[in-house]
């Protein structure tokens, strides 16, 4: 045969075959050792792991749901840690490791404060721009306790894109982003994001418990606990507890008598399929 | 003191990561702990000493037999990663505990480029078996130091106000360069 490369065939053949039989050996080795070498996993942490929502938010305090799963078929926590889950799985996961489990109502996070920058400062603050560092300095740049500094912490920690400061300088959560995982309410320093049924019709985006003339001095949209919405409610789903509107979102109809009373517009209509 | 030579020139001298430039992947991308830049210069130092011994065997006495010296490159990608699966399913079976330190780390070092630097620096310096491992050893403890020292100084850097273009990897980088720099006053050094 004529070789027009002009290079000994068995130069590139030879190479060739060495190599191949280098990673067929080690490749059945590897087969070989990876069945020998195996470790017996509960079948269980599977079949958890699966029904979980995967997205290792880390809101159950774990590192992520592979370990989540581990953790909880070892019975080092409980399922409904999981904030993000809903109730089918959650029901699934119950069966699988011969627990009950009661799911409660789909929950998510909300801001509550109304206030930004309608809200007094103390002091003018120049530092690192987040809210933890800001609060650190006697209790934050806002006259009022329960006042969203608006510096973002939140939203910065959020994975989901879910909160936003808007132009009002206050936090706002996106109900339809939200997986309800937790992060947001965790780290607040002022601990005004709570969670709230996801089919609550009105929220009081206030957590002010002092008197109604305190509030006044510092805050324009802050709630002075007038009582108007209680007063205003038919169905007896408002309570006045510590100055504040306690809202009862079962007896809740969303008539917005109560959104349409308030002075201050501390309480506002959701938006729910 | 051949041997002393040999370790001093691998860990401060001639140091993997900031004066050989190899393995940066991980020297930039699991420096941001010092918990798991530990794990991972462990875990590194562990993989390289024994690949340096098993490339060692498999050059001398599989390559060089054959005259195939020049495939070394490929073949050492072979052994190095076959040798990685091999090691953490070891660890996983018999030390759990090794297992769950190590972590992550242990497969991600499959792709770590020094492991195999070494390897192949190993066989152009002309080392003997024994110094081979130990240069491999040594240069682990290397990448070891080097990535605690960067993960050291960005847990400090979080706390401090680096401007929001720098933040993350670039001012990584950038610490590394000096690290580098500074590094580089050993090669001035007389044994």
């Amino acid at each position: 045969m004529y070789n027009f490369l002009a290079i000994d065939i068995m130069q590139v053949v030879f190479p060739t075959v060495v190599l191949v039989t280098i990673a067929v050996v080690f490749a059945v080795l590897l087969a070989y050792l990876g069945k020998v070498l195996s470790v017996e996993r509960d079948a269980k942490i599977d079949e958890v792991r699966a029904l979980l929502p995967g997205s290792n938010c880390g809101g159950c305090g774990s590192a992520g749901c592979d370990n989540f799963a581990e953790t909880l078929v070892a019975g080092g926590t409980v399922v409904s840690a999981c904030t993000q889950m809903n109730n089918d799985n959650l029901a699934k996961i119950a069966e699988i490791l011969g627990v009950t489990a009661e799911g409660g109502v789909p929950t998510v996070a909300v801001v509550r404060c109304n206030g930004g920058n309608a809200c007094k400062d103390k002091y003018t603050y120049l530092g690192y721009g987040n809210c933890i560092a800001n609060e650190l300095v006697s209790g934050g740049s806002k006259s009022c306790a329960w006042g969203c500094i608006g510096m973002a912490t939140c939203s910065k920690l959020c994975n989901y894109g879910a909160i936003n400061v808007n132009g009002d300088g206050v936090s706002v959560v996106d109900p339809k982003k939200c997986v309800n995982c937790g992060l947001c309410i965790s780290q607040c320093p002022k601990s005004i994001i709570t969670r709230i049924p996801a089919s609550a019709k009105i929220v009081v985006a206030c957590m002010n418990q002092d008197k109604g003339k305190d509030v006044m001095s510092i805050c324009a949209h802050g709630c002075i606990a007038c009582t108007l919405c209680v007063k205003a409610c038919e169905f007896d789903a408002i309570k006045m507890v510590n100055n504040l509107p306690v809202v009862d979102h079962d007896k809740c109809t969303g008539c917005f008598k109560c959104v349409e009373k308030c002075p201050k517009n501390v309480i506002h209509k959701r938006e729910v399929e | 003191m051949d041997y002393i030579l040999l370790i001093f020139t691998a860990v401060l001298v001639s140091n993997v990561a900031l004066s050989q430039f190899l393995g940066i992947c991980p020297f930039i991308g699991v420096s941001k702990k010092l918990d798991s830049a530990l794990g991972m210069g462990f875990a590194v130092t562990f993989v390289m000493t024994i690949a340096s011994a098993l490339t060692f065997v498999v050059y001398q006495y599989m390559l060089l037999p054959l005259d195939l010296g020049y495939l070394r490159t490929i073949a050492f990608i072979l052994v190095i990663a076959s040798l990685v699966q091999l090691v953490e399913m070891f660890i996983k079976k018999f030390s759990p505990t090794l297992y769950k330190a190590l972590g992550v780390y242990l497969p991600l070092i499959t792709t770590n480029c020094a492991v195999l630097g070494i390897a192949i620096a190993n066989i152009t310096a002309g080392h003997t078996f024994a110094m081979a491992v130990v240069n491999g050893c040594a240069s682990g403890l290397g990448f070891a130091l080097a990535i605690s020292l960067l993960a050291g100084i960005r847990e400090k850097m979080k706390a401090s106000d680096t401007p929001d273009c720098f933040k993350g990897f670039p001012i990584a980088l950038v610490i590394a360069a000096i690290m580098s720099m500074a590094f580089s006053a050993f090669q001035n050094m007389v044994f």
